[in-house]
């Protein structure tokens, strides 16, 4: 494996997140260290501006070499903006087909979208948080945030499992430091803890089936002649899958039920998702926003990064054709997250522990969702956009949610349902957001939630998983019912002497326009659905 | 577009809501303004629907006035509302009713009334939106869309019990309509393999399943059938799904209940008739008769418990579960008498149902009790609500030349000569019927015939708010009643099609 | 007579498997959390075995395996100088590393 000159452009956007945390970082040291508040703010101030316009800048940058945002034309007749205009067009180049660091990055759609929601949630997450400041040393909060994203992005590229590896610790080192963050409250301090046993326990299991499915390629190999392959490479492992024998398939399903258990804890799938109450609860509200909402996203798409490039040949099936293969872990995962999660989610009474579990069983959604990528290829690509459309959707409302929770939290509304009553009068913004991502989440038309739900639930169906989407639709109707013990007291209950909640103006806008975000997808589906597809077909 | 190159149907759903948004925004202080506005755009579609039924052409069946935008075209999803001989009437009562539950808002007062009167106008707009959808997500996204207005309705401004009512209402119809997506999705994907077009429109779907392009398996259709019937008969609400209808109405506060005895109720009929009976007339001749027991347990059940409650909403409430059955009974009797007769008792019921909802809402605000026993002998001092009350009464329980007799008559005949149900299910049903008679007109002695009480105050009678509203219910009344051939004309011909469908599919088994 | 052939792969990946379900044992069973921590060494050994192995036996002419056994190491190192650090702070303000004790959060 080597780096070549031309891989620059094509991890331009995770360079430039490396970049950008040493820059946080180091531009710190040049603010006045003093201890008194005012001092602290400033550079809080300085660390949150500084990463807020390199994210927004490294999210364009993302825009535009996707193609997404305007396609630079070919070398035409030479200009003076010639030199400019070719180096956008070496940005654009970088879907070329072999993928940087030779395949073992997947430079495609998948990534291109990969890289815009997870920079996109670091960027409202620093947006949010710039507001309500960690009161330890705050560059390095933001520098946490941007290797975790930055770890994000090249897990959800990975075609290989050392760099799946690696990537997977550099998100989930910085998040075990950014969960127990603000080490003076005890509540914090154990939710960094619980995650990180929790995640150093899944990382060894994934390791132990990564090392299996290493093993199997290697037994297999027989490199004669041609270039020496790389046995950890997804494509090695896909073609060493498709000529095991028999007791080789078993090691086979053994490393892919490990590595799916081991990914699973990211998603917080039932039962791997015992950390995700507390941590939510524990962890600093953003933080929170940012596990639920990144975390996940980038967990997602390592597995169909591992399940449909390294094992697209035990994908089985879950429905009437057998019940085989990962497609059937996933759909007992999937039975499991959706059954248990909401059933959790009922006897809450801190609105952030209900959202916790509410979002658990969203992970079983996602698990629903991943179910027909192994599947031939028209409803395979059907079934890969209803997945990115779901990310997408779910991205959105779990920053919404979280982040209306964390400004209260600002603001000093405690964290019990009942805190929330009256919050029709006592900040109708606030409740608009978190009424909006709420009935989204519940799938209420004609919210983004739905269209996604709907979408997930026809791939499914069509993979022959009927009885799951029927399971799943019963699911949402106890989903109903939590949500509702949310949104009653906001609406149905009086403020009484409760005081009003004030918010800061970037916050506010922010969420403003995430639940803008969640109608307008909701009612024009289209354009995301176009993107989505487009995205699963760049390959 | 359409044949007028105007939007109309849209604008009826659009109005309702724009009005909505226009209060919302009106400043708090503004009550006039508000108030304004809700009405002009409230009577802004009751003048579309005016028009719609000026500009409908009586003699064909179909859906006409159609206006289609693509919406999501890579789902085959498209917005596509019109009207046929089966909605036409239906907005119309929708239409009709909005004017008269924002009148009822203002006259009961309370808090939030600008939130009130746009969550009223936007119920008005879903609910037209989901009579006149022909596309199914469409029409699943307008239907859902009218669960939260009403919950608000409930939860905010209703009665004692009004959290719990409004999170069962919600919880119940929510989980209804669940079991309808999953039919939806059933429906599309076997429409989609079948045919390779995946389309959710519902002329097309019909056309396909009426002329075998799409050819469902037995047990297919039942189980589809079944996911559909779920879902309308929690909307009803079908015995034995009814118990959130009693909690809602009891706890709903007086405009809400306009809207919901009125029209939300008539979204799960007006759903079995388009989906269940028209998509699948197989299944609905297979379970018609059971579905038929259920109604008729319906009528009598509600009939009986009404006839020993106290509280006039519970009363009225039960009476409601019971009209309902009747309603089912005549969709199930799958021919042109039965479904007329069905469409007319939704739209006669919804009427006198939501008008004496109101006389009760005065009455309970004046006296602070919903209890007959705390009334008594008040037609001397409300002459007025008494006759109107009367009116009412007697339409309810099918006086000839009233509009319930019309409904009530023509869903007996169809029933009778059904060759899915027959003259058991009819003469078992009058007995509800007589029922119906009987604990009406004992609630309607015990509030204002006999002595008066002395523990009540002198009760005032009906104010000029009050008098306007029940003379707009009063009005189409007298006209059913006398004249049902207006109606039966514009129904006919849509009607008679799906008859003769069913009549088909039937014979060709 | 060289090592691969007094030592069959299958024994070693025994091993290896061996000692993953003891450190995984330990994990469960373990009250402390440095006890835990433990557990989790033994299980990524474990995966460096199992890798070291396959890399030696299978082929040994690439370097594949060997360099992601390099990198376990190298991250083990890392998690478990964030691990310690995270227990020291929970000790501050708990005054205990026993798992059970944490009880701060509800659930």
């Amino acid at each position: 494996m080597m780096f070549q000159i031309s891989d620059v452009p094509r991890l331009l956007p995770e360079l430039m997140l490396a970049v950008l945390a040493l820059l946080v970082l180091g531009s710190d040291v040049l603010e006045r260290w003093a201890d008194d508040p005012a001092a602290r703010r400033e550079r809080g101030r300085a660390a949150a501006q500084l990463t807020g316009i390199g994210l927004g800048l490294i999210w364009l940058v993302t825009l535009v070499q996707g193609g997404l945002a305007f396609t630079i034309a070919p070398a035409g007749a030479a200009g003076p903006l010639d030199a400019l205009l070719s180096l956008g067009r070496n940005l654009q180049a970088g879907g070329a087909e072999r993928g940087a660091l030779l395949g073992a990055f997947a430079t495609d759609g998948i990534t291109v979208m990969a890289r815009l929601l997870l920079i996109g949630a670091a960027l409202v997450v620093a947006l949010l948080a710039g507001d309500h400041l960690p009161d330890a040393h705050p560059a390095e909060f933001f520098t946490l945030l941007l290797l975790a994203t930055l770890g994000m992005c090249v897990m959800a590229a990975a075609q290989e499992l050392i760099i799946a590896f690696v990537a997977l610790e550099c998100s989930s080192i910085a998040l075990y430091v950014l969960a127990g963050y603000s080490a003076r409250q005890p509540a914090a301090a154990e939710a960094g803890m619980k995650y990180l046993l929790f995640g150093v326990v899944s990382s060894a299991v994934l390791l132990y089936g990564m090392s299996l499915a290493y093993g199997v390629t290697a037994s297999i190999g027989g490199a004669d002649g041609g270039p020496p392959r790389v046995n950890t490479s997804f494509a090695a492992i896909a073609e060493a899958v498709r000529v095991a024998d028999v007791a080789q398939r078993g090691a086979v399903m053994l490393a892919v039920t490990l590595m799916i258990a081991g990914v699973a804890y990211k998603l917080a799938l039932v039962p791997f998702h015992s950390w995700a109450p507390d941590v939510y609860q524990g962890a600093s509200p953003t933080v929170a926003a940012f596990l639920a909402a990144a975390s996940k996203t980038a967990g997602v798409f390592l597995l169909v990064r591992v399940l449909t490039a390294a094992f697209p040949d035990v994908a089985g099936a879950a429905g009437a054709n057998g019940f085989t293969g990962w497609a059937a872990l996933l759909a007992l995962l999937a039975l499991s997250t959706l059954v248990l999660g909401n059933l959790a989610a009922l006897p809450q009474d801190v609105t952030r522990r209900l959202l916790a579990y509410s979002s658990i069983s969203h992970a079983g959604f996602l698990a629903l969702a991943l179910l027909p990528l192994g599947g031939a290829a028209p409803l395979r690509d059907a079934a890969s956009a209803a997945l990115l459309y779901y990310l997408v959707v779910a991205l959105i409302g779990s920053l919404a949610a979280f982040g209306a929770l964390a400004a209260l939290q600002a603001a000093g509304v405690a964290d019990r349902l009942e805190d929330l009553a009256g919050l029709r009068q006592r900040n109708p913004l606030l409740a608009a957001v978190l009424t909006i991502a709420i009935a989204s989440m519940a799938g209420l038309p004609p919210l983004a939630g739905f269209t996604a739900k709907f979408a997930v639930f026809v791939g499914a169906w069509e993979a022959g998983a009927a009885w799951l989407v029927v399971i799943a639709l019963v699911t949402t109707v106890i989903a109903l019912a939590y949500y509702l013990r949310v949104l009653r007291p906001i609406w149905m209950q009086p403020a009484d002497d409760r005081p009003t909640v004030s918010v800061a103006p970037v916050t506010a806008v922010t969420l403003a326009l995430a639940a803008l975000a969640l109608i307008a997808l909701g009612v024009l589906p289209g354009p995301l659905w176009q993107l989505a597809q487009a995205a699963v077909l760049a390959r | 577009m359409n044949q007028i190159g105007f939007p109309l149907v849209s604008l009826a759903i659009a109005l309702p809501a724009l009005g909505a948004l226009l209060v919302w925004l009106t400043p708090a202080s503004q009550t006039r303004v508000a108030r304004g506005f809700a009405m002009l755009s409230a009577l802004g579609a009751l003048a579309t629907a005016v028009a719609l039924v000026a500009r409908f052409d009586a003699s064909q069946a179909g859906y006409q006035l159609v206006d289609s935008v693509a919406w999501v075209a890579a789902w085959g999803l498209s917005y596509t509302v019109s009207v046929d001989g089966i909605s036409l009437w239906l907005v119309v009562l929708t239409t009709l009713l909005t004017p008269v539950s924002l009148m009822a808002s203002w006259n009961a007062g309370g808090a939030h009334p600008r939130l009130q009167q746009a969550l009223l106008l936007l119920l008005a707009g879903a609910m037209t939106g989901v009579f006149v959808a022909q596309d199914m997500l469409l029409f699943y996204v307008f239907f859902e869309l009218t669960l939260v207005p009403t919950a608000l309705l409930i939860g905010i401004w209703g009665g004692d019990d009004r959290r719990r009512a409004a999170q069962t209402f919600l919880v119940y119809t929510f989980a209804g309509s669940v079991v309808m997506l999953v039919g939806i999705v059933g429906l599309y994907q076997a429409h989609g393999v079948q045919t390779g077009i995946y389309t959710f429109d519902l002329a097309t779907v019909l056309a396909s399943l009426q002329l075998g392009a799409v050819q469902l398996p037995l047990e297919t259709e039942r189980m589809l059938f079944a996911a559909f019937l779920i879902a309308f008969a929690v909307k009803l609400p079908l015995w034995p799904f009814h118990s959130w209808l009693t909690t809602a109405h009891t706890a709903a506060p007086s405009s809400g209940v306009v809207d919901i005895a009125g029209m939300v109720i008539k979204i799960g009929a007006y759903g079995l008739i388009r989906f269940n009976v028209q998509l699948f007339p197989q299944a609905a001749a297979w379970a018609a008769p059971a579905i038929g027991v259920l109604a008729v347990i319906g009528v009598l059940y509600g009939g009986w418990i009404a006839f020993g409650q106290r509280d006039m909403k519970r009363i009225l409430a039960f009476a409601t579960v019971s009209h309902l059955g009747l309603i089912v009974l005549g969709i199930f009797a799958l021919n042109p008498q039965g479904l007329s007769g069905a469409l007319l008792q939704m739209i006669s019921s919804g009427i006198t149902t939501g008008a004496l909802f109101l006389i009760v809402g005065m009455l309970a605000a004046r006296r602070d009790s919903r209890d007959v026993q705390h009334f008594g002998g008040i037609w001397g001092q409300a002459p007025f609500l008494g006759s109107i009350a009367l009116v009412m009464v007697l339409a309810s329980i099918g006086l000839p030349g009233l509009s319930g007799f019309i409904g009530e008559f023509t869903i007996m005949l169809g029933a009778w000569i059904s060759p899915v149900l027959g003259w058991t299910y009819v003469s078992i049903a009058v007995i509800g019927v007589v029922l119906a008679a009987a604990y009406l007109l004992r609630m309607f002695r015990l509030v204002f015939m006999g002595p008066p009480r002395e523990a009540g105050a002198p009760l005032r009678d009906a104010n000029t708010l009050e008098s306007l509203m029940l003379g707009v219910l009063l009005v189409p009344t007298l006209v059913i009643g006398l004249y049902p051939n207006a109606l039966l004309l514009m129904m006919e011909p849509s009607v008679q099609q799906i008859a003769q469908q069913i009549g088909q599919t039937l014979a060709s088994r | 007579m060289s090592m691969i052939d007094a030592v069959p792969l299958s024994w070693v990946l025994t091993l290896a498997a061996i000692l993953f379900c003891i450190g995984l044992f330990g994990v469960i069973v373990r009250r402390s959390l440095i006890g835990v921590l433990f557990g989790v060494e033994l299980m990524l050994n474990a995966v460096n075995i199992n890798l070291i192995a396959f890399w030696r036996y299978l082929e040994p002419n690439l370097v594949a395996g060997q360099v992601f056994a390099l990198f376990i190491i190298t991250i083990a190192a890392a998690e478990a100088a964030v691990g310690l650090a995270m227990v020291i702070a929970v000790y501050r303000t708990r005054r205990t590393i026993v798992a059970d004790d944490m009880r701060n959060l509800q659930g």
